[in-house]
């Protein structure tokens, strides 16, 4: 008996994977891609893609020849993408989507931050493997800008991490389901605030499409790659343009669970969900439409002062609220 | 200066191509800040002066319109100029109404077009779009005018080749410059005050008015250093007498100066053509070549980037002996040395940018460290990338 | 399968453009068809930075001598399946500076041309069905050597 439910187990975990990590991640990541290229299109009086073009991107470029130029190092050339949209993938099967996660352990969300980190490094495993110098300009200009925002997004995640009481996923939604979003707290709406900034670098854009160009010019870490470990890389930004809002979601907006036992919850969740992820999509849509580039040393800028000020602020008042037992702090 | 450093050229990448290729811009950094600039040119050679050399005059007129796509006009119109100067042919009223409409909406079209590319310069694509959507209601004009939307062919020896229906037309004409004129202004202003905006270029690129004059620079870029030149004015052809300019100028000599006073211009050149589209003479549009003589003729125009000069020598025979071109850019090209020195490698291609340089984007811009005695060697749209983004690519290791 | 690869080559056209020696006029159609009036990104194409990321090469200009090794260079950069346009009447004959010394090209001198796009400048829409002219090479060739 014992047996049977076990292999049931195992196999509705892989069932989850696949369905998730294959079906679910990716596509809806390329969807939201397409809501960014219709969204940026209609403010600039265009007409913008049809709703299928990241499809259509993506098969195009997997049929396409992968030339790995001669003066690259072929292997890691060659293992960046996959690296990258795995890491992208299993970031997003380790945290709650709708149910709980087969996958979950304490510490998930210490793998996660660094799985969110991977796919950047990657892509300057890629760029420096490229043999390219442009690329290596790019690869320089990625480590500076992750180095400049990781400290205050972690210092922001601990906002969370600290009034929940645990480094679990399961347990900050909970959490959150039974006494409201931390963005309804003014440590977490300082900590997210700072998050919707990191994101939007994150995934480089502008402001902070600084390591990379938008349309006619360099491509930084990616100007070697061509067919389908260039579409892999694409595929890989598409879903943590998914994963990042997910992330941000189950941390400060309450989670993006389904109380399944309740119909009427169970609608009202639904809903929810769609709302908060295209919220938080439509976001960083405007303020990558919205601005132009920001110098290096005004992003740096940003993120060293600005971003980690705010963030160690969330961090006091965080802390603050849980020894003094404050909860809207 | 450390110039007598050994300098070692760095090819970049499989892009550029094994041989070494002269550079169109050397600057010369320590760190960051841009201390000396060498400019080498050359690189849309077509061989022009000896074509025309090879073609009759009548023939040169289409030849020269094709030096620059942008300000074609102003090298049709500055070729009779000189043609009609050689051989002492007065264009007929009616033809110097139509050649002044025809160049004041160039003019608006070039820099409408110039705005777009600078703000793309600075990461403002959304505001690029809109500038040049304002750009499509003057070309189609051109097209319903003349017949093209660029390259209008309407200029020739002695007149202008077509005439222009100014019954069916005239409301065409004043329709479009209602269109853009609002918007267009709206939008100056609104660049105008952005910070982020004013961050980039208020202060940037600083030409000062003694260096304008020394440079002998012309056009927006001497305009917006304070001096008061324009061919327009100074000395008036086509209709531009009767009609009058208002000489736009600024005194700060900064990247903001230069942009206003095309903005500016943008909305003179408006009320120049609503003008000259009421004062519009009846009469003939071509008058006659009647011979061919042995002489030399000189014409001068104002482009949308500044005087241009064009040269001619005739032999008395149908072929020009010889053509001579001076583009304004040209002539604003040593000023960048001025403009550039001081300032960050960042700041560079929006400084470039702002004399409106008319040059193709496979340009060469090489960059000297001389702190460290290596080059790196961009193209431009690279090195424009580098401006956008306000990296040094010379922090590559 | 190959329909669906061929369809998504179809709809999905990235462009490289490349200037060779021109006066400038239909890399600003080029562009042109990029902007709100004409906004080619409704048919999938994008201009890109990198020939590797592209399907398309557009080569403008007459190709003058220091052009023609580096627009060799490009086309080979680029993966299979690609196509070239010749953009402009410069780029399909050499135009008006045919007999100048600094000619190099007409482009199917110096790399296999597909399309030929004339006109001085050719119009946005003549740009448009010109790249859609192409893309019905594209569909035919499935990713063999050129």
């Amino acid at each position: 008996m014992n047996m049977a439910n076990e292999l049931l187990a195992i196999g509705v975990g892989v069932l989850y994977v696949i369905f998730m990590g294959f079906v679910v991640a990716p596509n809806v990541g390329l969807f939201f891609t397409w809501i960014h290229r219709k969204l940026g299109a209609r403010m600039q009086w265009r007409v913008g893609p049809p709703i299928y073009q990241p499809w259509a991107d993506f098969v195009k470029l997997m049929s396409k020849e992968t030339l790995v130029p001669a003066t690259a190092h072929r292997t890691v050339f060659l293992l960046a993408p996959p690296i990258a949209l795995f890491s992208a993938v299993l970031a997003f099967l380790i945290m709650p989507f709708v149910v709980r996660s087969p996958l979950e352990f304490t510490g998930d969300v210490i793998v996660v931050l660094y799985l969110m980190i991977m796919p950047a490094i990657a892509a300057m495993m890629g760029g420096s493997a490229s043999g390219n110098p442009y690329a290596a300009i790019g690869v320089q200009r990625e480590m500076t800008l992750v180095f400049s925002y990781e400290f205050p997004f972690i210092t922001a995640v601990l906002v969370p991490v600290l009034k929940a009481g645990s480094l679990r996923f399961a347990d900050i939604v909970s959490y959150q389901m039974e006494r409201g979003p931390f963005l309804l707290s003014v440590s977490g709406a300082i900590a997210f605030a700072v998050s919707i900034m990191v994101m939007q670098a994150k995934l480089a854009f502008p402001p902070f499409d600084i390591p990379e160009a938008k349309t006619e010019i360099i491509a930084g870490p990616y100007t070697e790659y061509s067919g389908a470990s260039l579409a892999l890389f694409k595929l890989a930004h598409a879903t943590m343009l998914f994963v990042l809002p997910c992330f941000v979601a189950n941390m400060f907006l309450g989670g993006l669970a389904i109380r399944f036992y309740d119909p009427i919850a169970a609608t009202i969740d639904a809903v929810l969900i769609i709302v908060k992820l295209l919220v938080l999509v439509i976001v960083m849509a405007l303020i990558r439409f919205f601005y132009p580039r920001a110098r290096p040393d005004q992003a740096f800028g940003m993120f060293w002062k600005a971003a980690t000020a705010w963030a160690a602020i969330a961090l006091t008042l965080s802390v603050v609220s849980v020894m003094v037992g404050l909860p809207y702090l | 200066m450390s110039r007598d450093r050994e300098v070692v050229e760095i090819p970049l990448g499989p892009y550029h191509p094994a041989f070494k290729e002269p550079e169109m811009f050397k600057l010369y950094v320590d760190g960051e800040e841009i201390v000396d600039v060498k400019i080498r040119i050359g690189y849309q050679h077509r061989g022009i002066e000896y074509l025309a050399q090879r073609m009759t005059i009548q023939q040169v007129v289409f030849l020269v319109e094709r030096i620059c796509g942008i300000c074609s006009t102003s090298h049709q119109n500055c070729y009779c100029q000189a043609i009609e100067d050689a051989m002492k042919i007065e264009v007929p009223d009616r033809a110097r109404y139509i050649r002044t409409l025809i160049g004041e909406l160039e003019r608006i079209h070039s820099h409408l077009l110039w705005a777009g590319v600078a703000l793309h310069l600075i990461g403002y694509d959304t505001l690029f779009m809109y500038f040049w959507r304002y750009r499509e209601p003057v070309c189609e004009l051109f097209e319903e005018l003349t017949g093209n939307r660029q390259h209008y062919a309407m200029i020739c020896p002695g007149g202008v080749r077509r005439d222009i229906d100014l019954k069916k037309m005239r409301p065409k004409i004043l329709k479009v410059m209602k269109e853009i004129k609002e918007p267009v202004a709206k939008l100056a202003d609104a660049v105008a005050g952005d910070k982020l905006v004013r961050a980039r270029m208020s202060g940037v690129g600083v030409l000062t008015r003694q260096d304008a004059i020394r440079y002998c620079t012309v056009g927006p870029t001497a305009r917006g250093s304070g001096l008061r030149i324009d061919v327009r004015a100074d000395e008036p052809y086509a209709a531009y007498k009767e009609l009058g300019v208002d000489v736009k100028v600024m005194t700060e000599g900064d990247v903001l100066a230069k942009t206003l006073v095309r903005v500016q211009e943008i909305m003179e050149s408006i009320g120049i053509i609503e003008r000259c589209v009421d004062a519009m003479p009846n009469g003939p549009i071509q008058a006659e070549i009647k011979e061919y003589p042995v002489a030399e003729g000189i014409g001068k125009y104002e482009a949308p980037r500044g005087e241009v000069i064009h040269y001619v020598k005739l032999n008395g025979t149908t072929v020009p002996e010889r053509v001579k071109v001076r583009a304004p850019t040209y002539a604003n090209l040593p000023s960048l040395v001025p403009q550039l020195i001081g300032y960050s490698i960042a700041d560079a291609p929006i400084i470039l940018g702002s004399i409106d340089p008319c040059f193709c984007c496979t340009e060469r811009v090489s960059i000297v460290d001389v702190r460290e005695g290596r080059t790196v060697v961009l193209t431009m749209s690279e090195f424009n990338e580098f401006g956008r983004k306000r990296k040094n690519p010379l922090k590559v290791r | 399968m190959a329909g669906l690869i061929t369809w998504a080559r179809v709809k999905s056209p990235w462009l490289f453009h490349f200037n060779s020696g021109s006066c400038n006029n239909c890399d600003i159609e080029l562009v042109d068809a990029l902007t709100p009036r004409f906004d080619v990104e409704r048919f999938g194409v994008l201009l890109e930075g990198s020939p590797r990321h592209a399907d398309v090469l557009v080569v403008t200009g007459i190709v003058n001598r220091q052009a023609a090794p580096r627009l060799k260079r490009v086309y080979e950069q680029m993966p299979n399946p690609k196509v070239v346009i010749a953009l402009g009447t410069c780029a399909t004959s050499g135009g008006i500076f045919a007999e100048s010394y600094n000619e190099a090209g007409p482009v199917d001198k110096v790399i296999p041309v597909d399309v030929y796009i004339p006109g001085c400048p050719p119009r946005p829409q003549a740009i448009i069905d010109g790249v859609v002219k192409a893309l019905a090479k594209l569909q035919a060739l499935k990713g063999e050597r050129r």
